[in-house]
């Protein structure tokens, strides 16, 4: 049978949207503000299908924003959250600084929402499959030549991998960024694994 | 030779060897910070990176208030940073790039580190037990290397940019940068309906010069012509060389009336002597064409064909002149 069918597909979106709505009520604590995060969808895409993925699913404002985040335990990959740059900017709001904030602290800030809003989607992946993951230091990506480029280093590791797609929005500051969450190849038996046996219990119970 | 079936008995498994009180010299010994505070921030561990680069024993630290034992932390930002840790159970980190440290330690380097302060990278670890967060760890590494490396690329990449417009012999922008200048200039004029002029000159006899006093001497010269023409000019036009004794230069705001003025004064001030290498007064005359824009001309590649042509008739007509472009 193969990898990631179908079913296991829509059983892991279901899996993944309990983790979400965990994730949620966190970072709403965190944040102070009201979060909304979307039903996620889970794609099976062929390695060289990530970069038009990434594109078509990048928002059409001219400035962008991305931050990556790379993430390792018995799953791994890399995620990256897309902010258009001028709602990243509205962000400092966010902390109240009372002065305007400089380069260096809009983008630390961008860098602690990346990593909050990145850690609490991988977690809300991970922890209904009982998996615990650790993760590396976000980096930022600026301007769209950047973004695209980000996925097309071929390291030539892996074929194809699943693209977890959450939509994250701030609903009071009228604030959205993309969350996508790409879990690669050697990952993927462990989860189909996984996912059989969360069915199995289901089933059982 | 027979081997034997492991016997689990026979051998200390090797969890056994790294025992407790190792592992706790390896946290100690290991070259990264380490700190852990608990939820109402009482220091936990302070191991002897920090003991080092701070000059303070654990027993002057641990069990303490961190925010009461160090001042002059960051404590509202660092505070919001450690509840997001217990409340979200999740890694955060600092980079130097945003923030340059979060202890400052300084003189660590002192021979090859221009930096007043080790530059440090921050991991925030959620150290999770029965689910829930019972200490969070910073560990701070220190990123001085790539702060280094980071200011010698930055620097690097001044000079290059600085290269890639500047004439390598005069100091003054190359043919590449006028291009670029003049193909701006030429748009705003064309837009806001301003005078432009431009001037193309050439030192006289050049390659006598060459022969007779040798080429450093020719150097010599072409700086002369170059250095003369920047100040004789204002700060707003742009002198370029050419190619090799062939100048260009930009007058925005000036017609062909002006343009002729301002190369009339160059033209005078080249032709005193100056000192070269030998020590003997040298002097060298250079023929200009002048010429301006006219919103009829289609680019910047004729513009500079006309000033060229007049350039050509001043060295028919005698050099050591100024012709002015003629409009047909």
């Amino acid at each position: 049978m193969p990898l990631m069918s179908d079913n296991k597909r829509d059983a892991l979106g279901e899996i993944v949207n309990i983790g979400m709505g965990v994730a949620g009520s966190a970072l709403a604590q965190v944040l102070d503000a009201f979060v909304e995060l979307s039903v996620p969808s889970v794609d099976l895409v062929d390695r060289r299908r990530i970069a038009t993925l990434l594109d078509t699913r990048t928002s059409t404002g001219d400035e962008l924003i991305a931050v990556r985040q790379s993430f390792f335990g018995r799953i791994m990959g890399e995620s990256l959250i897309l902010f258009d740059g001028s709602e990243a900017t509205r962000l400092a709001d966010l902390v109240g600084h009372d002065e305007p904030p400089t380069v260096g602290q809009k983008h630390e800030l961008l860098l602690d929402l990346a990593n909050i809003v990145i850690g609490a989607c991988v977690n809300g992946i991970a922890e209904p499959l009982h998996e615990i993951v650790s993760f590396a230091a976000p980096a930022m990506l600026m301007g769209r030549p950047k973004v695209c480029e980000f996925a097309l280093q071929d390291s030539g590791t892996w074929q194809r991998g699943l693209v977890i797609n959450v939509d994250f929005r701030l609903e009071a500051r009228s604030f959205h960024s993309r969350v996508l969450v790409f879990l690669a190849e050697q990952s993927l038996e462990l989860i189909d694994r996984e996912i059989s046996r969360f069915l199995d219990e289901l089933g059982a119970s | 030779m027979s081997s034997a079936p492991a016997d689990p008995q026979a051998a200390p498994a090797t969890a056994d060897l790294l025992s407790a009180p190792l592992l706790a010299l390896l946290v100690d010994r290991i070259n990264v910070g380490l700190l852990t505070v608990s939820p109402d921030a009482t220091v936990l561990q302070w191991n002897r990176f920090l003991e080092a680069h701070t000059r303070l024993p654990p027993q002057e630290v641990i069990g303490r208030n961190l925010y009461e034992r160090f001042p002059d932390l960051p404590r509202a930002w660092l505070e919001r940073k450690l509840q997001s840790v217990f409340l979200l159970k999740n890694f955060a980190f600092t980079s130097w790039k945003q923030r340059p440290y979060l202890f400052r330690f300084e003189g660590h380097r002192p021979l090859s580190s221009g930096a007043e302060a080790m530059r440090q990278d921050c991991a925030f670890i959620p150290l999770l037990h029965d689910g829930c967060v019972k200490a969070v760890s910073v560990a701070i590494i220190d990123a001085t290397e790539a702060y280094e490396s980071q200011v010698r690329l930055d620097e690097t990449l001044a000079v290059l940019a600085k290269q890639s417009e500047r004439d390598g012999l005069t100091g003054i922008y190359n043919r590449r940068k006028l291009e670029e200048v003049l193909a701006v200039e030429i748009m705003r004029a064309r837009r806001y309906k301003q005078k432009l002029g431009l001037m193309m000159f050439d030192i006289d006899h050049f390659k006598k010069v060459n022969d007779t006093y040798g080429h450093l001497i020719g150097d010599e010269a072409i700086r002369h012509v170059a250095t003369t023409a920047l100040a004789t000019l204002r700060a707003t036009d742009v002198v370029a060389r050419y190619g090799g004794e062939e100048f260009v230069a930009v007058l925005p705001g000036e017609d062909l009336e002006g343009a002729t003025l301002a190369a009339e004064r160059v033209r005078a001030a080249v032709r005193k002597p100056f000192d070269a290498l030998s020590n003997a007064a040298l002097s060298v005359t250079i023929s200009i064409g002048v010429t301006s824009f006219r919103p009829a001309l289609a680019d910047a590649k004729s513009l500079i064909g006309e000033a060229d042509r007049a350039l050509y008739a001043s060295k028919q007509g005698g050099r050591d002149r100024v012709t002015a472009f003629e409009a047909p």
